[in-house]
């Protein structure tokens, strides 16, 4: 009888993997669909996207496949917000709103309650311009999967290689492809793994047992020289085949799946470089549990923290003063670095603004007197003080904007001194500008290298060229994502008097801009 | 005596911290060299530290920075802060909008570290909604013992109106396609302070709608909160009351 329970809580630890599955059957929105599939169908996607060569994929990638999955199968048509609407419910039920999910059981073996937590998926990248966290499997949920495929952990390099050296040998190369991409996978979550490892042992050595870890380390260090040898006789076998197939001569028909061979033989290449970069990981490891256990003694006094029970609920309970409570943060706060004038920089190399037409000079179809006319140009001439004035002014409107979600030109204004906002309101071209700024709308400041590019300059309405040339003097701009200019008042009802009267004459009044930048989420 | 490497070594890792905040891949070489060499952290520790009012953290293969408390030269103002967090200065008193964020940072920090036998994160992130009903649940309880009415004799604001100043916003602007945008609310508030949270590199803000710590505020708590003498320091400052006992 104990014999059969042995174990018993790495099988339970198996088991609980499909349990969060199973509990989308009880959710009590969308029980039109059966939410268990479209579940598993998720993880695959995300599964997908983690083979080499794919980018993981995020919330708007999940809604695709929602909204195709959905018209497919059920034969339903759902909006994008609908289907937007399902996959964010279904990735919150999987993800258990950031916690892991918490498996309870009795453990028949040791006759005591037992538990497992695990997450089914876990954050991949971080993509800072669109404010998206992309996905991936946690090494539960890679398990789950591989589990529907009826493969074993430690073994899935193994059999994945083994699998591909059979497709090569029979010359189904579509299938190769496919195998050496999920190989990558199989290498990649090892190298993950050994990942975790250094995490855990970071966080606390002291549960960390040495000759534990040394039993680990040789054997992957067994299994990987395996998997070593192993990669070498496939590079082998592909190398053959490729040697076989050209020597055929029957061009037309071979030429295919030489190509294919090609690929394969490229990707596996890429798993190789990858699976021999875990011994270098793995000697990392080694020295960071030295390092870990030195540094284990010398904290040795450490503390655990819980900012509910220790620190909020108290403040909440005693009150505690303004100072008191910045004292409590500010150790998490960068330094404030204060930037003082250097006079020196009085004698450093200064920018030179460059003249205008200096790309026409450069190119070498232009005739150099006709070059040295155009700077006299009087044309030439007021253009170049347009454009400083025009680019003063988009300095003025988008800079104030990098510190606050939007503004509007009257306090834009507002904050100008008196000389400067003198200037401004009686400077004639400052109404067409703002005109022009409007039609621009929505205006973006992450525009890739393509875009800019496309970007010229020309006599008349060249303020996306000034931008960009404003932008370059100061990258941070970029930061404003995408801009809209909107008349304000017109959003609201009933607000129609919101001209501005600038200048001192009469009828000059001109709408109050509010420039704000676009959300991410609608 | 130390070294001239010693003590140059220390120096070019102090200047180097305050310039970036913590170092990284980039920084390896010295960052290996100063881990080798005992006199330059010495120096760090017994010198910089000390009469920088900072503290260098080590956390496995990087270094970050921090001001000590009360830090006079690299702290910020208050009015720093109000602008680094992107609130306005209107009718509303600044204390009581200060003390709003700041709460709103020790509640994200209590959603996340909150277990009595885990010293690092009990989750991967927190919706905005559940925090949203958190701090909502936490503020009304504010500042109501006998402290808190002496508290809010003698500043600006009174605790009352902190908990008054977040019930009279709306959880939602329903004018506004993204919340981010508005000043309102109580969900624009928490993006705010969001923000300013992954300003300073500490968090990461998904969809608007979730937070996820980073590395570095998980390197922080374990090194700096965790710290037996340091957290000891904190906590007496949440039951200082000399003055009002004086």
């Amino acid at each position: 009888m104990q014999d059969a329970l042995q174990n018993f809580h790495e099988r339970m630890k198996n088991i609980a993997g499909f349990w969060p599955l199973f509990r989308l059957r009880e959710l009590r929105k969308f029980q039109e669909y059966d939410l268990l599939s479209l579940g598993v169908g998720v993880l695959l996607l995300i599964l997908e996207h983690m083979l080499i060569g794919r980018v993981e994929s995020d919330h708007s990638d999940v809604t695709r496949f929602l909204q195709k999955t959905i018209e497919d199968v059920y034969g339903r048509s759902l909006s994008e917000e609908e289907a937007r609407e399902l996959g964010a419910y279904l990735l919150a039920a999987l993800r258990n709103d950031g916690r892991p999910f918490e498996f309870g059981f009795r453990n028949l073996e040791t006759g005591e309650e037992d538990r497992h937590s695990f997450h089914l998926i876990e954050n991949g990248t971080y993509h800072v311009a669109s404010g998206q966290i992309r996905f991936k499997l946690s090494d539960a949920g890679l398990d789950l999967l591989f589990k529907t495929r009826e493969m074993y952990k430690e073994l899935r390099i193994t059999i994945s290689q083994i699998l591909l050296h059979r497709q090569i040998e029979k010359g189904v190369f579509e299938d190769a492809i496919r195998t050496v991409s999920s190989l990558g996978l199989d290498v990649r979550s090892l190298r993950e793994e050994i990942e975790r490892m250094k995490i855990t042992i970071k966080r606390d050595v002291s549960q960390f047992s040495l000759p534990k870890y040394e039993e680990m380390l040789s054997a992957v260090r067994e299994q990987f020289q395996k998997e070593k040898a192993m990669f070498e006789d496939l590079n082998n076998l592909i190398r053959e085949t490729q040697t076989n197939y050209a020597a055929r001569g029957d061009e037309e028909r071979e030429s295919r799946a030489l190509n294919q061979l090609v690929e394969i033989s490229q990707r596996l290449n890429q798993v190789m470089n990858l699976h021999n970069k875990l011994l270098a990981d793995k000697l990392d490891l080694q020295e960071m549990v030295l390092e870990a256990l030195e540094e284990g003694i010398v904290s040795g006094f450490r503390s655990k923290i819980n900012f509910e029970r220790e620190f909020l609920d108290p403040i909440v309970r005693e009150g505690t003063s303004l100072e008191n409570v910045q004292r409590l943060i500010e150790p998490l706060l960068s330094l404030n670095i204060r930037k003082r004038f250097n006079i020196h920089k009085a004698f450093a190399a200064q920018v030179v603004q460059k003249p205008d037409h200096e790309p026409e000079e450069k190119a070498p179809d232009i005739v150099e007197e006709e070059a040295a006319a155009t700077a006299d140009d009087p044309r030439v001439k007021l253009k170049a003080i347009r454009d400083e004035r025009y680019k003063g002014y988009l300095q003025m409107i988008f800079e104030p904007l990098l510190s606050e979600q939007s503004i509007t030109l009257a306090e834009v204004l507002q904050s100008l001194e008196a000389d400067r906002l003198y200037d401004v309101v009686n400077a004639r071209d400052f109404y067409p500008f703002l005109v022009q700024l409007h039609q621009m709308s929505p205006i973006s400041f992450r525009l890739g290298a393509e875009e800019k590019a496309k970007i010229l300059d020309s006599e008349e309405s060249n303020l996306p060229y000034l931008l960009l040339q404003v932008q370059n003097e100061n990258p941070d701009l970029e930061l404003l994502g995408t801009v809209l200019v909107e008349v304000e008042g017109r959003r609201g009802a009933g607000a129609e008097d919101t001209g501005l009267q600038l200048a001192a004459e009469e009828g000059w009044a001109v709408s109050n801009f509010r420039f704000y930048k676009e959300g991410l989420y609608v | 005596m130390y070294s001239k490497e010693s003590v140059e070594r220390a120096i070019k890792l102090f200047i180097l911290l305050l310039e970036k905040g913590e170092t990284d891949e980039h920084d390896r070489d010295l960052v290996f060299a100063y881990k080798e060499d005992p006199a330059a952290q010495e120096i760090v520790g017994q010198m910089i530290e000390k009469e920088a009012g900072v503290k260098v953290l080590n956390v496995g293969d990087k270094l970050y920075i921090t001001p000590s408390m009360d830090n006079k030269v690299f702290g910020y103002t208050n009015e720093e802060l109000r602008v680094k967090l992107g609130l306005r200065s209107d009718h509303v008193s600044m204390g009581l909008k200060l003390y709003t964020a700041y709460f709103i940072i020790l509640a994200t920090l209590a959603m996340f570290y909150n277990s009595d036998d885990l010293n690092t994160k009990v989750r991967q992130y927190v919706p905005i909604e559940e925090l949203e009903a958190y701090v909502t649940e936490k503020l009304h309880m504010l500042g109501s013992g006998e402290y808190g009415e002496h508290l809010s004799a003698k500043y600006e604001f009174n605790f009352s109106q902190v908990s008054e100043f977040w019930q009279g916003m709306p959880a939602f602007d329903e004018t506004l396609t993204n919340q981010r945008m508005g000043n309102k609310s109580r969900v624009s508030y928490i993006l705010k302070v969001w923000a300013f949270l992954e300003e300073e590199g500490l968090a990461k803000v998904a969809i608007d709608a979730e937070i996820h710590p980073t590395d570095k505020l998980d390197h922080m708590v374990r090194k700096y909160y965790s710290h037996q003498k340091r957290k000891d320091e904190l906590l007496a400052l949440i039951q200082q009351k000399e003055i009002f006992y004086a």
